[in-house]
């Protein structure tokens, strides 16, 4: 349960860094100061890649499985 | 500067012909679209909607390429004003503003269907109508049953998020780390930087296209899950394909970008065109997180 939630977190925190992005998108209009887009989509990213991994944990201990009982575990 | 002087620069480029061929472009693509849609359910073996579908994406692609031709030369001859470039600003805002509130209705409805429509019909409050149309239904997810199995076949099963999904998840975010580099090699002033990496950032979303159409042709032909195979199909086609034809634009913008990186038309002075296209790109792979989190590993 913890994990789906660290998940959700995660992904919402990603949604902020790309807003974040956005406002300095829109409010520098692609001039000098336009470093601020790149360094907020570099947070957005290094997000992502977070929620990857968590993602990934979360497969290999079998916390994040495929729970329905029609699926067939060892096709995985 | 008055405003009335600011206004006078405001440049409009007068008798051009590109919106009559665009609007003829729209039109005969969406014809040509809602003909193919025609054939098909009543089963006619004609190829007219495709033809008229490809000749107005055709159009549309040829009178698209001679518009950003266009203001791209008459941004380079300083044509334009401040004025006009916050324009194209708000443009972009507005656009980004669109496909965010189109993608939160389709996560939106995924939800609601989810969280109460599901648990609604199976007997949380009233169970009403439906136990006279559905009596043996039983709420769970994914739905893999329709009420007339023979008229609507459901699906064998649910495509797992732990094979091809995953390679997806990791293709994009590995893009979303290319172009932050490039984004980082303009910046810098490094053009070799810029297109090197803009390049595998292009090939990276090629590949996922690939990957999704071969997702797609396998849960067609193997699991049975297509778009009338029930609510899980629906909902997983209309948001997975909505997001692939988002990936397909955000290709063609980076492709473009590409090409203008290439012929050095980008300073870290002037780069609206490039970021908010690097900017998308990342709203693209946000999509896909909240599709790969919500539809496939939490959604299943």
């Amino acid at each position: 349960m913890f994990l789906k939630f660290l998940v959700v977190i995660l992904f919402l925190a990603n949604l902020v860094a790309l807003g974040s992005a956005l406002f300095a998108l829109l409010n520098d209009e692609g001039r000098e100061e336009g470093k601020r887009t790149a360094k907020f989509l570099l947070i957005r990213v290094s997000l992502a890649a977070a929620l990857l991994v968590v993602i990934l944990y979360g497969f290999y201990t079998g916390e994040l499985g495929v729970g329905v009982p029609w699926y067939d575990a060892s096709r995985q | 500067m008055s405003t009335q002087d600011a206004y006078e620069e405001y440049y409009v480029p007068h008798n051009s012909k590109l919106p009559i061929f665009a609007s003829l472009g729209i039109f005969l693509t969406l014809y040509g679209m809602g003909n193919m849609f025609n054939e098909m359910t009543a089963g006619v073996d004609s190829s007219f909607g495709e033809i008229v579908f490809l000749l107005g994406g055709l159009v549309m692609g040829t009178t698209l390429f001679f518009w950003f031709a266009q203001v791209i030369k008459e941004n380079h001859e300083k044509l334009y004003s401040d004025q006009m470039n916050r324009s194209f600003v708000w443009g972009m805002s507005w656009f980004i503003f669109s496909e965010v509130m189109f993608f939160a209705a389709f996560f939106g409805a995924l939800f609601y269907i989810r969280v109460f429509v599901v648990d609604w019909i199976g007997g949380v409050g009233d169970r009403g109508p439906s136990d006279m149309l559905w009596p043996e239904y039983e709420p769970h997810w994914p739905m893999l049953n329709t009420p007339d199995p023979e008229l609507f076949p459901g699906a064998k099963e649910v495509i797992s998020p732990w094979g091809l999904p995953l390679v997806n998840t990791i293709l994009l975010v590995t893009s979303s780390f290319t172009i932050t580099v490039a984004h980082h090699g303009l910046n810098e002033g490094n053009r070799k930087k810029l297109i090197t990496w803009l390049g595998a950032t292009i090939a990276l979303g090629i590949v996922f296209l690939f990957v999704q159409g071969y997702e797609y042709y396998h849960a067609y032909s193997d699991l049975g899950l297509t778009l009338a195979s029930g609510i899980f199909g629906t909902t997983f086609f209309m948001l997975t394909g909505f997001h692939g034809a988002h990936v397909t634009l955000g290709t063609f913008m980076l492709i473009i970008m590409f090409f203008r990186a290439l012929k050095g038309h980008f300073s870290k002075e002037d780069c609206f065109g490039f970021e908010a296209s690097a900017w998308y790109w990342h709203f693209v792979d946000v999509v896909w997180l909240g599709l790969f989190v919500f539809v496939y590993v939490l959604g299943s």
